[in-house]
């Protein structure tokens, strides 16, 4: 069993099944700013909140290249290794917007992950928002640093 | 050459009884050629097949049988059959009245010409 957990009980069911069904190593939902919604996989804040500011660095620097080469952002991001491969996709969550970076090694493949995360992406567009938390703007390390206490407890 | 790869999965398409054939890498279960009438319905067919085949591939060397050359899933409504040449898959997907005989031969004949 992957250890995980959410800060929202919609997003709990999806990325369990999510994680499950593509087989992936790790899993993080989070949002354009890095600040993270629930994750599988991880031990550690610290690794989440590093995983999170480089997928919302990658994340903004997709849509402003994809802006400039053809008009549109990127909505989708993979790198292959030879054992790992990284995936990120956007979704959308109570009409907000939110990214979901996933590792996965030889037990899945790009065309699994790309097929559950069509799934988990269409599960979050019918699930009840109700939970969410209404969200005052602040910078990217107090809303990281909140939502990992959130996770995982406070960092000692 | 896409050609190529076009020639193989509509010569499996051609075969009485195939609903549609395909073409997917081994490593990355996207969709290399297809033919046929899955609609909608390739890409995810083409992730769980080459799935299944990467499972059946281990599940057979983890059983000292060898190589899995030739892997054939009998459904309710039909068969889905895989072979492999290098890291590509070819899938076919069947209704219950194919000769799975006669499909058998063709796949690992046109799986030769990948």
């Amino acid at each position: 069993m992957i250890a995980g957990a959410v800060s929202a009980a919609w997003l709990d069911l999806p990325l369990r099944r999510f994680v499950q069904d593509s087989r992936v190593q790790r899993a993080i939902v989070l949002r354009p700013d890095g600040k993270v919604l629930g994750q599988f996989g991880f031990q550690h804040a610290a690794e989440v909140k590093t995983a999170c500011a480089l997928a919302a660095a990658i994340n903004a620097s997709g849509k402003e290249l994809g802006k400039q080469l053809d008009g549109r952002p990127f909505l989708g991001l993979h790198q292959g290794g030879r054992s790992q491969g990284v995936f990120m996709g956007a979704c959308s969550a109570g009409g907000k917007e939110c990214l979901l970076l996933a590792a996965f090694d030889r037990e899945s493949t790009l065309g699994l992950v790309r097929l559950y995360f069509g799934e988990f992406r269409d599960s979050l567009g019918g699930a009840d928002h109700s939970s969410l938390p209404r969200e005052v703007p602040r910078d990217l390390e107090s809303d990281l640093n909140s939502s990992l206490d959130a996770l995982f407890g406070p960092l000692t | 050459m896409t050609s190529e790869y076009e020639a193989v999965v509509e010569r499996i398409e051609r075969q009485p009884g195939v609903i549609g054939a395909m073409l997917v890498g081994v490593e990355d279960g996207l969709v290399i050629a297809g033919a046929g009438s899955l609609g909608e319905g390739w890409e995810p067919a083409a992730a769980l097949a080459s799935s299944v085949f990467r499972r059946a591939r281990v599940a057979s060397a983890d059983a000292g049988l060898g190589e899995a050359g030739f892997v054939r899933l009998e459904a309710d409504r039909g068969h889905l059959c895989a072979t492999s040449k290098g890291e590509i898959v070819l899938v076919a997907v069947a209704n219950r009245n194919i000769n799975l005989g006669r499909l058998r031969l063709e796949m690992l004949s046109a799986a030769e010409q990948i």
